[in-house]
């Protein structure tokens, strides 16, 4: 199975570079995966999960659980398993959700498809992650890389708190 | 959501279709529009700061990271600047690889703004995705032209998002001929799917509107600008060399806005893929001028409504331009020139997708940043914007409430306004009172 690891952010944007570290932490821990980072337009994933059986998106959101806190949106039979992830959050100009509604209409989706989220605080300019959000990159690390083994899991933020299921999340911001 | 004021208050989503995010207000008073306010948040001030102190050799790097979508003009116009002061004058080849890069990177933005963003506009859909539903093989069409551009940046740039293979004198290493020539096929197709893309928004109906601004762009030489040293404007017969930029292009602040408002020897003034085609229209590759003739355009287009078709005819430009160059192409004899810092000021200036971007740069004798200025082009055009909303609005006043409020938000995309170089939550309300 060919898996494939999406970092979407712009590390210029504090907490919206999350997507990028915690991919690239991955790639270090599993040299084994493709690993890509994406910043601006989140259509260029369509391009780069061709051919690909599983694909995680790591990207920033904001949904009002506690800053720090991590949750996975899963892509099954034609549709968001639960609600479906927040729409554009920062500066990407065509959003994770946007890209991935995209794809479903073109026929262009992986077989699996997981988006993990961390809920950020700070879309200000300027590199480096908010203390919360820097705390919570090995939680979405290790989110991940039980993603790509297993089929579900979610982790609780610094102080945060764990959603009753995975689909469980809040509305668009 | 609502707010409510005196009378009526019109809600309008976030504009989800414009890069970035900000604000955009208009208040009408009756049947009279009485305020029209762009509100954007400048990014380039925090990054001007940040290269104080830095190395020469770091601005390519650190001004990517403005932008996600035009990467490589900031790259341009800042390695330019710092080439102007060391004295360093590129190979012939080099340069071409530069223009080559360039070319990919209008290719992407152009496709991504024509196809995904400005299109369901015209055709009556919320966006991209719902466009996509219908006109499946056009939208698979534009991803594919825009698919062509980020290759081109991942083989010339390194890496189509914040390429990181360009330096201050050139490129850190050389493409490979052979990768090079492997792409002529797609370049080919790219040509004949660019000239449909001119074709295919050429029928799209297009509301009327004369823009009342000077037009100011990249001098070309000999060929369509992308980069260069001079500019030309539609105020004057004169052309401004890029270190005289300042001069004219004044920028202040407005009580309304956290970002600054440029006006060009006062007046109000408009950069991108209108005003680069009205000022070198006789400089299009002849496919593009006979392709912009088929689609009704004359030698100059001052209706913003057109500039979808304008983009789509630089689309065209572009691909043959990148076509040409490959088919062109020798490796040239290094992949960079010797850079050797020394103090100075230098000015360097690109044609980045949405206008011209221009920086400014003075270095110490050690090579180190003492002063940068970066104008990137939606800060130009935040003026003619607004200007631009006005009219739109008083014309559309009769509209109901849904008309008006995408009547504008079109308006604002004509402009493919690069907010994220910029703002949080482009935010349109019109308040009726």
């Amino acid at each position: 199975m060919t898996a494939l690891v999406v970092g979407v952010g712009n590390r210029a944007r504090r907490d919206d570079g999350v997507g990028p570290v915690v991919a690239e932490r991955v790639g270090a821990a599993r040299p084994d995966l493709d690993v890509v980072e994406v910043s601006g337009d989140a259509t260029r994933m369509l391009d780069l999960w061709a051919g690909a059986d599983l694909v995680v998106v790591v990207d920033a959101v904001r949904t009002g659980d506690p800053v720090g806190s991590c949750r996975r949106w899963s892509w099954r039979e034609g549709g968001w398993d639960g609600a479906p992830p927040p729409s554009q959050v920062s500066s990407h100009l065509v959003g994770v959700r946007e890209a991935v509604d995209l794809a479903a209409a073109l026929d262009r989706l992986p077989a699996t498809l997981v988006v993990v989220g961390v809920e950020v605080a700070d879309l200000g300019l300027g590199p480096g992650l908010s203390p919360l959000v820097a705390d919570a990159v090995e939680d979405a690390v290790a989110l991940v890389v039980a993603t790509l083994g297993t089929a579900s899991g979610v982790c609780p933020g610094p102080g945060g708190r764990s959603p009753a299921h995975p689909g469980d999340v809040a509305g668009p911001v | 959501m609502m707010r409510e004021t005196r009378g009526r208050v019109l809600d309008v989503a976030a504009l989800a279709r414009v890069e970035g995010e900000g604000a955009m207000r208009v208040r009408i008073d009756g049947d009279t529009v009485v305020g029209v306010e762009l509100d954007i948040y400048e990014p380039p001030r925090f990054f001007e700061a940040f290269l104080r102190g830095r190395g020469y050799e770091e601005p390519p790097d650190i001004t990517a990271r403005i932008c996600g979508i035009c990467p490589v003009a900031y790259q341009m116009s800042s390695s330019l600047a710092i080439e102007q002061i060391c004295g360093v004058t590129l190979d012939q080849q080099l340069a071409a690889l530069r223009r080559l890069l360039y070319c990919g990177e209008w290719i992407e933005s152009h496709a991504l703004h024509i196809y995904l963003l400005h299109a369901p506009d015209f055709l009556g859909y919320d966006g991209g995705i719902a466009m996509a539903r219908d006109h499946r093989d056009v939208v698979e069409r534009g991803l594919r032209l825009k698919q062509v551009g980020n290759r081109l940046m991942e083989l010339v740039g390194g890496r189509a998002v914040h390429p990181v293979n360009v330096r201050v004198g050139g490129f850190y290493r050389l493409p490979e001929p052979d990768a090079l020539r492997a792409m002529v096929p797609d370049l080919e197709w790219a040509c004949g799917a660019a000239l449909d893309t001119v074709s295919w928004v050429a029928g799209f109906e297009i509301p009327d509107h004369h823009g009342e601004w000077d037009l100011v762009s990249l001098a070309g030489d000999g060929e369509y600008p992308i980069m260069g040293r001079r500019i030309v404007t539609s105020a004057s017969p004169d052309v401004v060399p890029i270190e005289e930029f300042s001069m004219h292009a004044v920028e202040e602040h407005v009580p309304h806005s956290n970002a600054l408002h440029a006006s060009w020897d006062s007046g109000t003034y408009l950069v991108g893929p209108l005003a680069r085609y009205s000022l070198n229209h006789h400089l299009l590759p002849p496919v593009a001028r006979e392709a912009a003739a088929a689609a009704g355009l004359g030698a100059e287009c001052r209706n913003p409504f057109a500039s979808i078709v304008v983009r789509a005819v630089e689309l065209l430009t572009a691909c043959t331009e990148a076509l040409r160059i490959l088919r062109e192409y020798q490796p040239p004899r290094a992949p960079a020139e010797t850079v050797v810092p020394r103090a100075g000021i230098g000015h360097g200036a690109s044609e980045a997708p949405r206008g011209l971007l221009y920086h400014r740069y003075e270095l110490d004798e050690r090579g180190q940043i003492v002063a940068a200025t970066i104008v990137p082009p939606t800060s130009q055009n935040q003026r003619a914007i607004e200007r631009d909303l006005w009219q739109v609005a008083q014309a559309g006043i009769a509209l109901d409430d849904a008309a008006l409020t995408a009547r504008c938000e079109q308006s604002i995309r004509n402009y493919d306004p690069c907010i994220s170089c910029a703002t949080h939550d482009l935010d349109l309300r019109i308040v009726r009172t």
